[in-house]
């Protein structure tokens, strides 16, 4: 399996303040990401995630580690040929208009003027900002500059995409748009990483996963891997003429609740109470099952047992 | 060199887009027009002396004063909004980073210097018929200085805040006209407090060396002085050799910097 970056033994340092002590943000940070593959880096705010992206691009220098992007180093030229950058809450140039601002970044691969040309009009197609491009960014609203953000970041046709907080700024509509640019990424045989607190887009989007607590990795492989599908708790929906009496032997196990129109019986340890001993006890109380929805464990789950665990 | 010019550009882009370099422009302008009307309340036939000594003065302090302004954020500006970010995720080294942007902003002061110098020969029309190109050697004087200072502001933007940049700068700007006295004022001190270490020679003649007074052409020429040969030469060599020393600070600075 060839990798797109391998992360090794990561550590940095930062002073926050120039009388104390440094303190550390990233402790032996390993990960790699594969080819053609969506991976998540995640954690919560003030994890480390930023300052693995800065790390891994340069603009901090780690003390102890090394980085290595198609098997080379960033400082090969070639290498920033091959990556797409989307930095989390920039402030772009705001006294240009969409066009000139991808035109720059454009001149910057040294892109010839047809070609450049080419990729503005199909990125600002793609991120929806045609209508905008003669307009200059000061105006353009936040959802937009996120977009246009995304657009610079494509303009190299990079073969690696890394994204800081894409969804940031965004409604659900532009959501759903940045996630299909990114499943799209992926069709055309691109890797993506993405950073993010959204959970929910990072499971939706990825096959890997990274999870950061306190600069550490917790967790790192493909999600279905580190989210463990263990069903933790089922709720059952019933309706029964009296009320049902709960067998002694489920006491601590379940709870019920009684609505005028319904109950629910949550089964919280679903592996000891199985669904064919809740059946069968239904039956014996004549009551009739409307509705299971078993409930799986998430990544926020995961996040928030790490961070009460302190690592 | 296409990186560079592209940044280069953007830098040129982003100045000539800002209000403040218009309104700056047009206080210079009225500066200008203003030693027209200060010519006219002098006695002695003295005019045209005044409209070129205050029209030069007027181009020297606003090509000074956006040279500093904008010079100081050249780099500081762009870490402190992010933009740098995407800058750098490109195939832009940050030794072409540093370079673009201090040969976008020096081409704005050349524009500048060249609008003000149109605005002064328009002035001295009034008064001569004759255009004196001589005057250009002054003002190519001042250009070779504004890049200096800019080179200057660039070193200090690439670590610390512009407001800190504009002291330091400014500073540095005051010690390279006044290099002279302040050599003096060493040596005079510690023969007064009676050292006579090889130290305070080195000191002084290092501060004698910054010397930015070179540059200030402009009263020789308006009193009919002469600017010996070669002159010019010797004059952009050295300025030169300041530029190349601080755009390489600058760099050394820059490339270890954490952009966080």
């Amino acid at each position: 399996m060839s990798y797109v970056l391998e992360v090794k033994n990561l550590h940095k340092t930062f002073k926050t303040d120039f009388w104390k002590p440094k303190v550390k943000i990233l402790h032996d940070v390993s990960f790699y990401v594969e080819e053609n593959s969506i991976c998540g880096l995640v954690g919560p705010n003030g994890a480390g995630k930023t300052t693995i992206i800065k790390s891994i691009l340069d603009f901090v220098h780690p003390e102890q580690g090394t980085v290595s992007f198609f098997g080379s180093s960033i400082h090969d030229a070639k290498v920033k040929e091959k990556i797409g950058y989307l930095p989390e809450q920039a402030y772009y140039y705001e006294y240009l208009t969409g066009y000139e601002f991808l035109s720059f970044y454009g001149n910057l691969f040294g892109l010839s003027k047809k070609e450049k040309n080419k990729r503005i009009t199909h990125l600002l197609q793609q991120v929806g900002l045609s209508h905008a491009a003669d307009r200059k960014l000061r105006n353009y609203s936040k959802g937009m500059l996120q977009r246009i953000g995304i657009a610079q970041s494509l303009i190299n046709d990079p073969q690696f995409v890394i994204l800081d907080e894409p969804m940031t700024g965004l409604d659900p509509i532009g959501r759903k748009e940045i996630r299909d640019i990114i499943f799209d990424l992926k069709k055309q045989g691109k890797t993506v990483l993405v950073c993010s607190h959204i959970l929910s887009d990072i499971e939706y989007l990825c096959d890997h996963v990274i999870l950061i607590v306190h600069g550490k990795v917790k967790a790192f492989g493909q999600i279905k891997e580190v989210v463990q599908p263990n069903v933790h708790r089922i709720d059952y929906y019933f309706n029964a003429l009296k009320p049902p009496v709960v067998p002694k032997h489920w006491e601590g196990k379940i709870e019920m609740k009684t609505f005028p129109n319904k109950n629910i019986l949550y089964v919280l340890e679903p592996e000891e109470i199985t669904f064919e001993q809740v059946i069968a006890w239904f039956d014996e109380c004549d009551a009739k099952i409307d509705a299971m929805v078993p409930h799986k464990d998430s990544l926020e789950d995961l996040m928030v047992q790490s961070l009460k665990e302190g690592v | 060199m296409s990186k560079i010019l592209a940044l280069a550009g953007n830098t040129y882009r982003e100045a000539i887009r800002q209000k403040v370099l218009y309104s700056l422009l047009f206080f210079s302008f009225v500066m200008i027009v203003a030693s027209y009307f200060l010519a006219q309340l002098s006695v002695g036939g003295v005019f045209e002396k005044i409209v070129k000594d205050v029209g030069l003065f007027s181009v020297f302090f606003f090509g000074i004063f956006i040279s500093i302004t904008m010079g100081v954020s050249l780099v500081f500006k762009e870490v402190d909004r992010r933009t740098i970010y995407t800058i750098l995720s490109k195939p832009v080294s940050r030794f072409e980073f540093v370079l673009g942007k201090y040969l976008g902003l020096t081409f704005v002061v050349l524009i500048e210097t060249v609008l003000m110098m149109i605005a002064f020969y328009i002035v001295l029309a009034f008064y001569t018929p004759h255009i004196q190109w001589v005057l250009l050697k002054s003002a190519y004087l001042m250009f070779v200085e504004f890049c200096i200072i800019i080179a200057i502001c660039l070193v200090f933007s690439s670590y610390s805040s512009s407001l800190m940049s504009s002291l330091f700068a400014f500073s540095l700007f005051v010690l390279g006209h006044l290099s002279d006295s302040f050599a003096k004022v060493i040596l005079s001190m510690a023969k007064k407090m009676e050292i006579s270490s090889n130290m305070v020679y080195v000191a002084a003649d290092l501060v004698e060396f910054f010397n930015l007074d070179m540059y200030i052409v402009h009263t020789k020429i308006v009193h009919g002085m002469l600017i010996p040969p070669g002159y010019l030469w010797k004059a952009t060599l050295y300025g030169l050799a300041w530029i190349v020393l601080c755009l390489i600070l600058s760099m050394l600075m820059f490339r270890r910097k954490d952009l966080k």
